[in-house]
């Protein structure tokens, strides 16, 4: 079953001019882990926080977005997300410490999940369990948070940055347990920064710039078609040594408020930009199974 | 166990220090006590002296400390020189009126304080600021104006409220409430602003995204008002405490503190060190409970 | 700007009470006769159960009030804060030791121990301002301990003597900027408690004694009459004490608000 389901998905925040999030098209199914990446404002957390209804007030989106079946309406955030929160989606924030409770041992906060949702949950070691959050390091904050999402019964799990703080063991630790509950049938969608992570631990990639999703692509073999997903993959050469050398990407990423904004957000720095793709809308091509490119270049598409 | 100890030890030595200041100072107020007794016919300056010797009057302060000390252990807290009575057994008649109307006040307050300031914090906005106001309004008003005008209303005008001047179950009401008026507005105000806070927190919103209760998120947010709530309480239950002496005048409401000031007036000793040491006792004894319960409820606040 | 409210009252009233003492009205002559009037144009308060103007009487409470409140506060301002600091840079055994003072007079308590202070030192105004600064003192002596205590250690203070400061100058430029808006606020807070403590004190007869012009005083002798009918004898030092305890708490918020800001 598809436990997030975006199609076409529009996301315009109150204050903030332009859509943040422009037709984003993304899936996540039961038992696979799919990483997001993207850089900073990106969009990549808005979209984990609209599957999780923590929008602010006044959100709005467009498209259609559906978390385990339920279908999230247009006016944004609204009621009934108790049913959904916990039980069904569970939401790893990217920083793991504010938002855990500061006057409560971990062992009290994974034992109140317990407790609500009936569910037996696994410790984590006991010197973080037995600690305030206050005496926890950044890194040790993203194991406790963990433990407290996957003490849910949540089939879909929203991971933003789960290992940013994490030296290279207790990292694979983390993407280990993930990996253990999407065997169990759950879905993961692990948003990160970071391409040679997002490659290592996920069964699929989606690349996402200025808030419009590029490609999809099963991370296995991965060869990116989309000029900016080519261009990420270029700035880390000991990912594709036979893409050519490195060549950091021109300009800046816009934010939604810019002037002027393309239809493709990406043209003014894409080296293959047309004048299409200043006013047309790229279209969603297949490009083999669960593999997808938003790009007008036909070379894009294969 | 030991820190609790360690608390004891530092409370005594407090106590310890405050009896010998307020020992001193007692002894510095002014009026001869003992010439008070000579309006009565028949004591001339032989007897005089002999009442003297025979309190220890005439003996050097640091004498008569220790001396009030040994006593302070057997239970004696002297005699007054005006009424003639042991002073510990009047303290401990009326010890228990006080602190009822120190009590009943103080859970008024918190109830106003702490509720008000919830309600406030839910319904946002205007009707957070109104109550904002409000409060700082009330904690404008001396204890003896809202009393003297409570009275005024609900018995004078209305006559729902029994006659004020007794310590029975229904009079403690309105005395209790002038006093919680002026106490809860520092309650609340503390309770709206750090709950406000704590609703909108990542903990918060942390708890939300696990699917806890609605009970649980609340009982979490109290948490984490906890501290900041009892570091303002305890010090309004100490004034409750103390503050008193003003509003059993106003309704003749048998406690210590009119006890005391009667005492006070007629530079009479031994009845003001017991009021004081016993009410200081109390409020050390208080405070260090109110400090316990918050550092229960948030292990944050450490030591106090 | 509602935030302004507070100080601007206060301003008012503190000018008023000060002009006032240029305007003539005279609070203490007594016109059995017209006792119990209620107010009038040549009477806009009202006179009391002696015949005295109640406008004239509020308005030299306020200069009596206010000039005791006011030397309540910096006195326990001055001594808290310099102990305080002092205690506080020291650190160590002096530290703990000032703290302990603080709890100690913080255990009493409140008004007993300001009635026995004013009662040992002979009544009258002097005491009052005594007894009220020493009750408040603590609460100078605890913010000036805790902040100065950041003057010792921490990063500032390294950064600040790698810079090649002397302590002096630590205290000037650590210290003192994060000290002063706290003690500010404290003192308009203090402001507020004392004029309350004073008024509490004079009702029960202790301090300040009548004939004198004060707005506990009034409220005691014009309770009776007021329950009577004569309202305005206690309604105008009723409202005129609310009106500035109140005005002093909210200048203390203006004043932590903009401090809050900058």
């Amino acid at each position: 079953m598809t436990l997030l389901m975006a199609e076409a998905v529009d996301l315009r925040l109150p204050g903030r001019p332009g859509a943040v999030l422009d037709r984003a098209t993304l899936a996540v199914g039961a038992g696979e882990i799919v990483a997001l990446i993207g850089e900073s404002g990106s969009g990549k957390s808005l979209l984990a926080r609209a599957a999780s209804g923590f929008l602010p007030q006044g959100a709005r989106i467009g498209g259609a977005l559906r978390v385990c079946g339920v279908a999230i309406p247009d006016a944004g955030p609204a009621r009934g997300w108790s049913t959904l929160r916990g039980r069904m989606v569970a939401h790893l924030f990217q920083d793991a410490r504010r938002h855990l409770h500061p006057a409560l041992t971990i062992a009290r906060q994974i034992a109140q999940v317990a407790a609500r949702h009936g569910t037996r949950a696994d410790l984590p070691e006991a010197a973080i369990a037995a600690a305030l959050p206050g005496a926890l390091s950044a890194g040790q904050c993203q194991i406790a948070a963990l433990a407290l999402a996957l003490a849910t019964p949540a089939r879909l799990i929203l991971a933003d940055e789960p290992t940013a703080h994490l030296d290279p063991p207790a990292a694979a630790a983390v993407l280990a347990r993930l990996r253990a509950r999407a065997a169990q049938g759950a879905g993961v969608l692990l948003i990160t920064h970071d391409l040679a992570l997002g490659l290592g631990a996920a069964d699929r990639v989606a690349v996402i710039h200025a808030g419009q999703i590029v490609e999809t692509a099963p991370a296995a073999g991965w060869r990116p078609r989309h000029p900016y997903a080519a261009a990420l993959m270029r700035a880390m050469p000991a990912l594709a040594p036979d893409l050519g050398a490195l060549r950091p990407v021109p300009g800046r990423m816009p934010v939604p408020g810019d002037a002027g904004l393309h239809a493709c957000r990406f043209a003014p720095r894409c080296p293959r930009a047309g004048a299409v793709c200043g006013t047309t809308p790229p279209p969603v091509r297949a490009t083999g199974p669960g593999a997808t490119v938003a790009c007008h270049d036909p070379e894009a598409a294969g | 166990m030991a820190r609790l100890l360690r608390r004891a030890a530092e409370v005594a030595g407090l106590m310890a220090v405050a009896f010998v200041a307020v020992f001193v100072l007692v002894r510095v107020l002014p009026g001869d006590p003992v010439a008070r007794l000579a309006v009565q016919p028949g004591v001339g300056a032989a007897e005089l002296a002999q009442i003297r010797a025979d309190l220890g009057l005439d003996r050097p302060v640091a004498v008569q400390l220790a001396a009030y000390l040994g006593g302070m252990v057997r239970g004696d807290l002297g005699r007054s020189l005006v009424t003639g009575q042991p002073v510990a057994a009047e303290i401990a008649a009326r010890l228990p009126a006080t602190l009822a109307l120190a009590g009943a006040a103080f859970g008024l307050a918190l109830v106003l304080g702490v509720g008000g300031g919830a309600a406030a914090a839910l319904a946002g906005g205007r009707v957070a600021a109104a109550a904002g106001t409000l409060a700082a309004v009330c904690g404008a008003v001396p204890t003896f104006a809202s009393g003297l005008f409570l009275i005024h209303i609900f018995y004078d005008r209305l006559g729902i409220a029994p006659a004020p001047f007794g310590a029975g179950a229904g009079q403690i009401v309105l005395p209790a409430l002038a006093m919680a008026l002026f106490a809860f507005g520092p309650i609340l105000r503390i309770t709206l602003g750090a709950l406000r806070e704590a609703l909108g927190s990542g903990a918060i919103e942390g708890g939300r995204a696990l699917g806890l209760s609605a009970g649980q998120n609340a009982a979490n947010a109290l948490r984490l008002v906890a501290g900041p709530v009892a570091a303002v309480a305890a010090p309004t239950l100490a004034y409750l405490i103390g503050a008193g002496v003003v509003i059993e005048r106003v309704f003749a409401w048998p406690g210590v503190g009119g006890y005391a000031l009667e005492a006070a007036l007629a530079a009479d000793h031994a009845p003001v060190q017991g009021v004081v040491l016993v009410l200081a006792g109390c409020i050390a004894i208080l405070g260090g409970a109110a400090g316990w319960i918050a550092r229960r409820l948030d292990p944050r606040l450490g030591d106090g | 700007m509602a935030e302004r409210a507070g100080p601007v009252l206060l301003g008012l009233i503190a000018a008023l009470a000060l002009g006032g003492a240029f305007l003539g009205l005279d609070p203490l002559t007594t016109d059995v006769g017209h006792a119990l009037a209620a107010p009038s144009p040549a009477h806009p308060m009202g006179t009391d159960h002696l015949g005295r103007d109640v406008l004239a009487r509020v308005i030299a409470a306020a200069r009596l009030d206010l000039g005791i409140a006011a030397a309540a506060s910096v006195a326990a301002a001055l001594g808290g804060t310099l102990a305080g600091a002092l205690a506080g840079l020291a650190g160590g055994r002096a530290g703990r030791l000032a703290a302990r003072g603080a709890d100690l007079i913080l255990v009493f308590p409140v008004y007993l121990l300001a009635l026995v202070i004013v009662l040992a030192m002979g009544n009258g105004v002097g005491a009052v301002i005594v007894a009220t600064a020493v009750v408040n003192l603590p609460y100078f002596l605890r913010i000036a301990a805790a902040v100065a205590a950041a003057g010792r250690a921490g990063p500032r203070v390294d950064a600040a003597r790698m810079a090649g400061m002397g302590r002096a100058e630590i205290v000037r430029r650590v210290v003192w900027p994060d000290l002063w808006p706290l003690i500010l606020t404290q003192g308009a807070v203090t402001m507020g408690w004392a004029m309350l403590n004073a008024a509490g004190l004079s009702f029960i007869g202790i301090g300040v004694a009548p004939p004198a012009a004060e707005w506990g005083i009034m409220l005691a002798e014009g309770a009776r009459h007021a329950a009577a009918g004569a309202w305005w004898v206690a309604a105008a030092p009723l409202g005129a004490l609310v009106a500035t305890a109140w005005a002093c708490h909210a200048t203390a918020e203006a004043i932590r608000a903009r401090m809050v800001r900058a």
